[in-house]
């Protein structure tokens, strides 16, 4: 290992960059890549070169150097129009002959080099071609098809993303051109493994002393780094030869697209804190009950994504809130309700008089509503021409009586003002959130938050539970969550992962951030 | 009312015996059981490096083959729903210290065997009783046990040993099984051109050398915690440049995989280009069938995949990586190549697993194969197995690779069809219903009597529609004459048994 002195330094000093830097920059939720228009051609070459793990350990690697680029781990992402005619030119600049496969791509050409086993090959100095047609859109790998035991180890392996036609940033982004693909972010998670001690042994010219069977990882990977370096900004200028980062940001209510590749050897168990999500499409393929629809009607709504070596997936996440017991937006009572914030909705049983303490909501939407919870809900006469909204706190009191509802407190939504009914009330519309925690005393339901002395911070908490507010924080704590959102570890359930080189944390860990509303976030460039 | 067939045979008999009733009984339909002999024996493999090791396999039983691993396939009749296998185990004695160690028995992940019975021990000084068998144990030195599996549903199953599993089984007790909805369907309306078996197994020398040499269970190698494969292996054999390709016959067929993992760990089967569509799990069919890259295959899992392989070489290896020979630099482990395209040339007529030489197993692949009953085979859509080239796979090409077993006749020589039989079997049926079978009338209706019949498919007396290997008298020998024939041998037999 090595770990030098001078080397840890710049590690504390990049550090502290990244806090000061960081004050200033731009939430981001995007895909960084190659993107040479339709019809591309990448000339890619095969070198040797070095990355810096999490603990500062400098490692040597395999990769792919883009034109006139340093050498990357992982290889560049390829980003490619759906319908295109792919050509790349791959230079060896290694000691051994190495090739490239594209599975899931079709009418796969290789020209030039001389065969291998796989296909054809690159000899060292040498060059070989390979196109294809990327016909479908989706999430795909591309790997070395030469000795690939050791080559992909090594580092020669990339992800490759297909737009779907009609694709647009904004305007159109989809993952498969399908209404049900849409989403609003995305972010790519390349996840890969190493054993240091195979990188070491050839790095001091010992190849032929590595014995692949007795292969056991020590750092894991997300797009070619570990924790901490994730939370780094693409393409910053101490971390030259992993330029992409992972560091998802969305806004409540919104889609994120996570392309999820395995480019290691060993299965990971990819969890994404803060919600279930829905994986939509596996090796590029869509989870379609009719084939060619591309509308996932079969997708899967999993807690955990079992990665598998060699596979890609699609899983499309969203966060507003729901269920948590409190209310994350911090609204007072007679606030509008946000759209993100709807959970149902239903038609009342009974007309409303201005007596009345409490509604009955018509089945069969009634059991949607949260037992002996309180929850902010809109009272609407539903008629275009007389939108006068009141709001309302309800509770279901009896869970035995679930259509009676009890009115714990009113006023006309945006004011403070309690109001008459709303003429011709006939529907509720609810929200999940519970208990009320912001707004005047009056307004808010009694809630103690715990003394900072019982709190263990971290370097995401804003100090405060609520969405955009940020608290009160012990020197030293704090300071990467710039907006105050709400930050969820989303990381490798085998937790010994989460480690670089026996050191916790690191590894196979990323954060992602709910960022308040009206948070601009970075999106791809293609 | 369940009928076994017991395969009945003379106190020696020779290979082609065997495998010839065998396959017939494979081709019967109707309410019949399958009965395989299986002996579990030790042999020994050499490995890329020149490393020898010691493994354990199966053989049919009094057969001259080899012990192989993984044992050979066994085939339950689209019509029949019970397997009977009669296991033998002929392998050395466990260790002093272990002494039922190398007691053995048969299960078959999926299916339950009547009558099944773990076996408890106590072993060693801790007073525990513990499980050492799923079910009844054949011991060491030729001890016998009958397992009879019932329900055997469609699909493709993993049978191995239920005895110390953790050992014996990646020892190499363990071969592929398989049930077909219909013939050229994996599950019922799920339809293929060719299939092939990918069974996953992993060798750990040390392990092996412990067995060999009586230290397993001991402080040398205490058990198969310890297990550290250095060989990964697809059909018994790690990858290597000599590697015979799979054949799966023309380009852009439908190839039903069937991929098994035997192995102790998770190996992940890949393509690196096209896709596999998974139609069944476990023999189970998969109501929405996925189309995959890399499949998730844990230990004992079983997994149908259909997949168009286009002309040429389509790779299948394991994306874990398992793609090395113990510390041997490049290539080697868990891969395979399956071939498609033009057959490629064989060493032998007749050898369809290239073995080189014509075998059982080569009569049995021949009739599994769809080919064997089409009757439109053309320059542009070939048949292998049409020998005698007339545009059809019928019971003349049987009576060809039936005349082979044994031999190697050179790919490029002329097919030489044998002459007429100008025996009983030619014999006018005289109107009468008598057909047993027996044409020989020795009293039994075996093996020998299946060599005149096939002998007489090419006969003047029967082509002209009057002749007793004729059995249903339709003026065609066929596939149905074939079942009948073993009704009658099955009948032959029980009277014997008596």
């Amino acid at each position: 290992m090595k770990t030098s002195a001078k080397k840890r330094t710049m590690r504390a000093l990049g550090l502290a960059a990244i806090l000061i830097l960081g004050l200033f920059a731009t939430a981001q939720a995007k895909v960084d890549g190659l993107y040479n228009g339709a019809n591309p051609t990448f000339n890619l070459t095969a070198a040797t070169g070095y990355i810096v793990g999490g603990d500062g350990a400098v490692l040597h690697i395999w990769g792919l150097s883009p034109q006139g680029g340093p050498v990357q781990y992982p290889a560049p992402t390829l980003i490619i129009p759906q319908g295109s005619t792919v050509t790349v030119n791959l230079t060896n600049q290694l000691a051994e002959p190495v090739s490239l496969v594209f599975p899931g791509q079709t009418n796969v050409q290789a020209t030039g080099g001389i065969e291998g086993l796989v296909t054809r090959e690159a000899v060292p100095g040498g060059t070989v071609t390979y196109t294809f047609t990327a016909a479908t859109p989706g999430t795909f790998m591309y790997q070395s098809g030469s000795n690939m035991a050791l080559q992909i180890e090594m580092g020669l392996a990339g992800a490759i993303i297909v737009r779907p036609a009609g694709f647009a940033i904004p305007g159109n982004m989809t993952a498969y051109g399908t209404a049900d693909t849409a989403y609003d972010q995305e972010i790519l998670y390349f996840q890969s493994e190493m054993d240091h001690r195979i990188h070491e042994k050839v790095d001091s010219g010992q190849a032929s002393l590595v014995d692949l069977t007795t292969w056991f990882p020590y750092y894991w990977f997300y797009n070619g780094r570990n924790a901490p370096d994730v939370f780094s900004a693409a393409g910053v200028p101490w971390l030259p030869n992993q330029p992409y980062d992972c560091f998802p940001h969305l806004l409540p209510g919104q889609k994120m697209l996570l392309r999820i590749v395995g480019a290691g050897r060993d299965m990971h168990p990819f969890h994404h804190h803060g919600n279930s999500a829905t994986l939509i499409a596996v090796d590029g393929q869509v989870l379609e009950s009719t084939p060619g629809s591309n509308n996932p009607d079969l997708g899967e709504v999993l807690f955990t994504q079992p990665v598998l070596p060699g596979q890609t997936r699609d899983v499309i996440f969203s966060w507003n809130g729901n269920e948590l017991g409190f209310d994350i937006y911090g609204h007072v009572a007679t606030d509008p309700i946000l759209e993100v914030e709807v959970f149902a909705a239903a038609t009342l049983q009974d007309p409303l008089a201005e007596t009345d303490t409490g509604v009955n909501v018509a089945a069969p939407s009634q059991g949607a509503f949260p037992k002996r919870r309180a929850f902010r809900a809109v009272l609407t006469s539903g008629l275009a021409t007389d939108p006068a909204r009141e709001v309302v706190v309800l509770r279901m009191d009896d869970p035995a009586q679930p259509n009676i509802l009890t009115v714990v407190k009113r006023g006309q939504e945006g004011t403070t003002t309690p109001a008459s009914w709303p003429a011709n009330t006939s529907a509720v519309i609810g929200t999940y959130h519970g208990q009320i925690f912001a707004g005047p005393a009056d307004n808010r339901f009694p809630v103690t938050l715990p003394d900072q002395k019982d709190l263990t911070m971290g370097a995401f908490y804003s100090g405060s539970p609520f969405l955009g507010a940020m608290g009160t924080l012990p020197p030293g704590e704090g300071g990467f969550n710039l907006n105050n959102g709400l930050a969820f570890m989303w990381h490798s359930h085998s937790e010994k992962e989460l480690t670089n080189n026996n050191i916790f944390p690191g590894g196979a860990i990323s954060i992602a951030i709910v960022e308040p509303f009206g948070t601009t976030i970075e999106q791809s460039a293609h | 009312m369940k009928i076994y067939v017991r395969i009945r045979r003379a106190p020696r008999p020779s290979r082609l015996v065997v495998a010839a009733v065998a396959l017939v009984l494979l081709l019967a339909q109707g309410a019949w059981a399958i009965s395989y002999d299986l002996t579990a024996g030790a042999f020994t493999k050499t490995m890329p490096g020149g490393q020898i090791v010691t493994m354990w396999g199966y053989k049919l039983t009094g057969t001259a083959d080899p012990f192989t691993s993984p044992g050979p396939e066994l085939t339950v009749p689209t019509g029949e729903t019970t397997l009977t296998v009669n296991l033998t185990n002929a392998l050395p004695a466990g260790p002093a210290h272990s002494p039922t160690l190398h007691d053995t028995s048969i299960v078959i992940p999926g299916l339950i065997a009547t009558g099944q019975a773990p076996v408890y021990q106590t072993i060693g000084a801790i007073p525990k009783n513990r499980m050492t068998s799923f079910d009844r144990v054949a011991t060491p030195g030729g001890g016998a046990v009958t397992y009879t599996f019932q329900n055997v549903r469609p699909g493709s199953y993993l049978y191995m040993s239920g005895s110390n599993p953790a050992l014996q089984v990646e020892m190499g007790l363990y071969g592929p099984a398989k049930r077909l909805a219909a013939p050229g369907q994996a599950y019922a309306g799920v339809a293929f051109d060719t299939e092939a078996t990918l069974i996953l197994g992993e060798i750990d020398p040390a392990m092996h050398a412990a067995v060999a040499g009586g230290t397993y269970g001991t402080p040398v190698y205490p058990s198969a915690f310890d297990h550290h494969p250095k060989f990964f292996l697809v059909n018994g054999e790690p990858f290597t440049s000599t590697r015979a390709p799979v054949f799966v016959g023309a380009a852009n067929q439908t190839v039903l995989l069937r991929i098994l993992n035997a192995g102790l760990q998770i190996h992940v089967p890949a393509t690196t280009g096209a896709y596999m569509t998974v139609v069944g799990e476990d023999s189970y069919e998969k109501d929405h069938p996925r189309r995959q890259l890399a499949l998730m295959l844990a230990p004992q899992k079983r997994l149908d995949v259909t997949m168009t392989v286009p002309d040429g070489k389509t790779l299948i290896y394991d994306r874990t990586l398992d793609v090395v020979n113990a510390n041997i630099a490049g290539p080697g482990g868990m891969m395979v190549f399956l071939q498609s395209g033009a057959a490629p040339i064989p060493t032998c007529r007749g050898d369809l697993n290239q073995n080189g030489q014509v075998d059982a197993s080569d009569l049995q692949i021949f009739l599994d194969s769809p080919e064997f009953g089409r009757s439109n085979c053309t320059v542009s859509a070939p048949c292998a197995t049409d020998y005698n080239g007339d545009g059809r796979v019928n019971m003349r090409d049987l009576r060809l690779i039936n005349s082979w077993v044994g031999t190697c006749p050179a790919p490029a020589a002329a097919v030489v069809e044998p002459a007429a039989s100008s025996g009983a079997p030619a014999l006018s049926r005289g109107g009468k219903p008598p057909l047993n079978g027996d044409f020989d009338g020795n009293g039994s209706v075996d093996h020998k009597d299946l060599r005149l019949m096939l002998d007489a498919v090419d006969d003047p007396a029967c082509a002209a529609g009057d002749c007793a290997a004729d059995l249903n008298g339709d003026g065609k020998i066929d596939t149905a004459d074939l079942a009948l024939f073993k009704a009658a041998m099955l009948a032959s037999g029980k009277k014997g048994k008596k």
